[in-house]
């Protein structure tokens, strides 16, 4: 399996995926800089916290950028494997079409998780020069370690809502379909956030479970935890049982 | 050593009603070249496919090296290349096959290296694989077949693309890995002609069925010139041949056909110690066959034997 995951990971060099989504990770926190510094002027009593870099920062990667970015990253690496033609060269090694799916799907966490841990460091990186030239709370290591596991628990969620988009492109094989539905999730979420039925919407389901305010939806945390790993098992399963049967052409 | 490293019984493969394949029974023997010929669409990648389990067989039994294609393991003995050679375009020859390897998990550390020599691609290794040109492309795909030393090589129109030079340095080295190393090549190809220089035996395919194996000798003694005699006894005329004569290259085809390969330039004489031995000759001929007459006259046959069984 470590050899399988190692050429997951070969396979991504010089690809501009990976670039798109290191930049996506890095945008995500200006964008909740531009959103804090405008909060400030409208109250000056306000100031630039990491908390509160990290608390817009988080909305904007669970909310808008994991369903459109991590979507499309989850949508590529499937993809590509059938626009480049490759399966039938990989298939006669031969390589156990379930192992290879499962270094799909890992490689796919590892990449979220990378992704998490850029935003981390990005947040980080920006609260400390807000500290240094324009004064403001400290950033204490602790709330750094904190807010690093919350982002990779948050990593986990979106893992788990992104499994249907594997077996959506391994369907449709293409991209036009799969980009047509995560535009789709990605609006509904933005429309969804704040409505109650949010706790029964898997992507803003890991959102407010990532902030722990699924309680507040009036629903208990167990049913979004139970609603996500239902999504997640599902997405693997409904992928694996399509490419087991698969023929090559 | 088994007989056949290829052997399949009944092998079909149906999309909905149409059959690709339809009842191959392909018998390849061990450390043999076998050309799978056909035209464009006759089910030849449609059979490598189903041989190297990448599409799943309507119906039919397939051995491969002895085994049965569900033992995942036989394949590490087995090398391919289907249709044009599919990498990763954003990685070099060298990582292409890299990633090969190490799913492969076994091979030696000069594998690689070993790999691109054999198909002169070593001074281009580090070339991203999108700025290669077809013919590269299909010598980095001979180098991903033959870079574990298989027993068995499955290649579906491995020379297109290739410049003369890469066509026959590609044929010697096929040749040296079965003359010398016992591999077993099966190779398809449309081209008659790419196939005869190498094939120790040749099956042809025609809309979806295998008409004929033929090894390559015998193939080559149907369709060489021969004097074609019509007579009223075969036999008496056989034993003329042989005693008076002393011609041992014929064929018997019937009650009254003989075919004589050999001293064609005698054919007068031999038809008059026919005449002189109270034989009835009612005619002769000197034919040639090609090849391409050959199977031409086989789908033909085909075509009537499947109008026969419509009406």
């Amino acid at each position: 399996m470590a050899d399988i995951i190692y050429c997951e990971w070969l396979k991504l060099r010089r690809s501009k995926i990976l670039l798109i989504g290191v930049l996506g990770s890095l945008m995500v926190p200006f964008l909740a800089v531009v959103s804090e510094v405008r909060a400030c002027r409208v109250n000056p009593e306000a100031s630039l916290s990491l908390w509160g870099m990290y608390d817009t920062s988080i909305m904007f990667i669970m909310l808008l950028f994991g369903p459109l970015v991590l979507a499309v990253v989850a949508t590529w690496l499937v993809n590509r494997e059938y626009t480049e033609r490759t399966l039938k060269t990989v298939f006669t090694v031969p390589v156990e079409r379930g192992r290879f799916l499962a270094g799909k799907f890992i490689i796919l966490f590892l990449l979220i998780c990378l992704f998490m841990l850029l935003s981390w460091a990005d947040i980080l990186a920006i609260s400390v020069a807000f500290r240094l030239f324009f004064g403001g709370d400290a950033v204490s290591p602790a709330q750094a370690v904190i807010i690093l596991i919350q982002m990779l628990m948050g990593g986990v969620l979106m893992f788990a809502t992104l499994t249907p988009f594997v077996y959506l492109s391994l369907c449709t094989r293409g991209t036009i379909a799969p980009f047509i539905v995560i535009a789709a999730v990605s609006l509904l979420n933005v429309v969804l956030s704040a409505s109650p039925v949010a706790a029964f919407y898997p992507w803003t389901a890991a959102y407010l479970l990532q902030r722990g305010r699924y309680g507040q939806t009036g629903c208990p945390a167990v049913v979004g935890t139970v609603l996500l790993l239902g999504v997640c098992i599902a997405g693997i399963f409904a992928a694996n049982r399509r490419f087991r049967k698969e023929d090559i052409v | 050593m088994c007989a056949y490293s290829i052997e399949t019984d009944g092998l079909t493969k149906k999309y909905g009603d149409c059959a690709a394949v339809n009842n191959v029974s392909l018998h390849v023997p061990g450390g043999q070249i076998y050309g799978l010929l056909g035209r464009n669409g006759a089910g030849k990648t449609t059979t490598m496919k189903l041989l190297l389990n990448l599409i799943r067989p309507t119906d039919g039994k397939i051995v491969l090296l002895g085994e049965g294609c569900h033992n995942r393991k036989n394949y590490y003995r087995i090398g391919s290349m289907i249709e044009t050679p599919a990498f990763y375009e954003n990685l070099t020859a060298r990582e292409n096959l890299e990633i090969l390897a190490r799913l492969r998990g076994r091979h030696r550390r000069d594998t690689i290296a070993h790999a691109l020599r054999a198909v002169g691609l070593e001074q281009e290794e580090r070339k991203l694989f999108r700025a290669y040109s077809v013919g590269m492309k299909q010598r980095l795909g001979l180098a991903a077949a033959i870079m574990h030393e298989p027993e068995l090589l499955i290649l579906d129109e491995p020379m297109n693309g290739l410049d003369p030079i890469g066509i026959h340095a590609f044929r010697s080295y096929l040749l040296r890995l079965c003359r010398e190393k016992g591999t077993t090549v099966l190779i398809s190809s449309h081209i008659l002609g790419e196939i005869e220089q190498l094939a120790d035996w040749i099956g042809y395919m025609h809309k979806g069925r295998l008409l004929e194996e033929i090894s390559f000798q015998e193939l080559c003694r149907k369709n060489r010139r021969y004097a074609a005699f019509e007579v009223s006894d075969v036999k008496r005329a056989a034993l003329i041949l042989e005693k008076q004569y002393h011609i041992l290259d014929y064929a018997v085809f019937g009650k009254n056909s003989l075919r004589v390969y050999e001293q064609l330039d005698q054919r007068a004489q031999i038809n008059s110690g026919f005449i002189r031995a109270g034989l009835a000759v009612s005619g002769i001929e000197l034919r040639a066959g090609s090849l391409e007459d050959y199977f031409i006259q086989k789908e033909n046959e085909q075509a009537q034997c499947l109008s026969e069984e419509k009406m």
